[in-house]
């Protein structure tokens, strides 16, 4: 069962009836994106892709400015079809497997390096290698892990109820009761600290059927 | 979030506001680009490349214009050249070191002058971006000032700018001093900077096989399990 997370701003609400007239709508909702970016980070629950069209020449391109963490790259030589991973590597593995890989050109890419931590404004970008020197359609999809980073994001956001009792609440409760008693907002930051494995283990697609899973397909 | 968003949640868990602290406000600005600059210097976070053309005969350039922080990588029309200390370069070439003319294999940085040398000394001018030395490079966050700007820090890291201002506020000695909650948003300041040096350090396969024209080629693979749930120290 899903609510909008907006509905913990009653929860809070019924949390604390003695705070009723201290804390806005507006306040409850920061401290709620506070928790959401939290949660987003601790758990990567949040899947999100981004495609790119590729550009002459271009062996950069901007990564999406949510991102958490780079999953998985595909490449697409149709720009349709997506029929292949890109192999994540560094700037020491360019430099082993080719001199002169600044310059090189080729088909397609296989290989792609993450310059900069996800999400970092401006200097966050995906390196593509080899370039394509005169494209015609191909495209990348850029899998990660996101977060939503402005408040006006949560505002059709929705996640199961028992989420929102679990650590948004908790959590928000911390930051609000954070310019008062400190140890009673200590205690909810422990409730969200005990209760955040609980998520982790929830959205764990991976699970130890990971390997067996890629030998059945080579 | 923005710097006047950042600012906004402070006040709320801080209490009061600038004219009630304004020893707090004057430093609330400066200490968010302060835990920008923090964070991307011990992860490696924000990474940039930059251009220097070359001329004929000189060896030494300045790196002032490039905002390099930490030099990653050096390349010399376009292939990677190596780095060598200045002295270990002084004492395997005596005779020439600063002198010999050719194409550099090698470069060397004095960090105090904030120069990067080359050797041997390019004996070409640089022309439309060849025989130019190229250098991938750490950018420190800059100084931060409007409000309506965004701190150049990962979008999910910004809460950890939060915690840091608010760490400091309660360290400052004045009457706003609470060693208590100092220590609590020190703490999780602290834990969120090792998040995100944990993912700026991106695994990659470390196997290469080798082609049939001689050359390596990086194997694929993906040894680490995505998503990577960084856990908690």
């Amino acid at each position: 069962m899903v609510n909008l997370l907006t509905s913990g701003i009653s929860l809070i609400r019924k949390m604390a009836p003695d705070h009723e007239g201290r804390w806005s709508d507006v306040r409850i909702s920061r401290a709620l994106h506070l928790a959401d970016l939290a949660i987003c980070e601790s758990t990567d629950f949040l899947y999100a892709s981004s495609e790119i069209e590729l550009t002459d020449g271009d062996m950069e391109y901007a990564a999406p400015a949510d991102a958490i963490d780079i999953c998985t790259v595909e490449y697409s030589r149709d720009g349709i079809t997506y029929d292949s991973l890109l192999i994540p590597a560094n700037l020491q593995d360019l430099d082993r497997m080719s001199y002169t890989w600044e310059i090189d050109t080729g088909i397609g890419p296989d290989y792609y390096v993450m310059i900069s931590s996800p999400g970092t404004p401006t200097y966050s970008k995906i390196l593509l290698w080899r370039p394509i020197s005169t494209t015609s359609g191909e495209k990348i999809r850029i899998n990660y892990t996101a977060c939503r980073p402005s408040s006006s994001d949560l505002t059709d956001v929705t996640v199961p109820r028992d989420l929102i009792t679990r650590v948004y609440v908790p959590y928000a409760m911390f930051i609000l009761l954070a310019d008062g008693d400190i140890r009673l907002a200590s205690e909810y930051l422990d409730e969200y600290a005990a209760n955040i494995g609980y998520v982790r283990a929830r959205y764990n697609h991976l699970g130890q059927e990971r390997e067996e899973v890629l030998n059945d397909y080579r | 979030m923005t710097i006047g968003e950042i600012k906004t949640l402070f006040w709320d868990i801080f209490g009061g506001d600038d004219d009630i602290y304004p020893d707090v406000d004057a430093m609330l600005t400066e200490s968010i680009g302060e835990a920008c600059r923090d964070l991307s210097s011990e992860g490696d976070s924000i990474v940039d490349h930059s251009t220097i053309n070359c001329v004929a005969g000189t060896q030494e350039y300045s790196l002032d214009d490039t905002g390099a922080d930490k030099v990653l990588r050096v390349s010399y029309d376009h292939e990677r050249i190596n780095l060598i200390g200045k002295f270990t370069l002084q004492q395997a070439r005596p005779y020439g070191w600063d002198r010999h003319q050719g194409k550099p294999r090698r470069y060397y940085l004095d960090g105090t002058n904030n120069k990067i040398g080359l050797f041997e000394i390019p004996s070409v001018d640089s022309v439309d971006g060849d025989y130019a030395i190229g250098i991938w490079h750490t950018v420190p966050a800059g100084v931060v000032s409007l409000d309506s700007a965004t701190p150049l820090a990962p979008r999910w890291a910004h809460p950890y700018l939060l915690f840091y201002t608010l760490w400091k506020a309660y360290s400052m000695v004045s009457r706003s001093r609470d060693p208590e909650r100092a220590r609590l948003w020190r703490g999780l300041y602290l834990l969120g900077k090792e998040r995100v040096k944990s993912r700026a350090a991106v695994p990659t396969p470390r196997s290469y096989f080798m082609r049939e024209d001689g050359t390596e080629a990086l194997r694929g693979g993906w040894p680490a399990m995505y998503p990577r749930h960084i856990e908690e120290a």
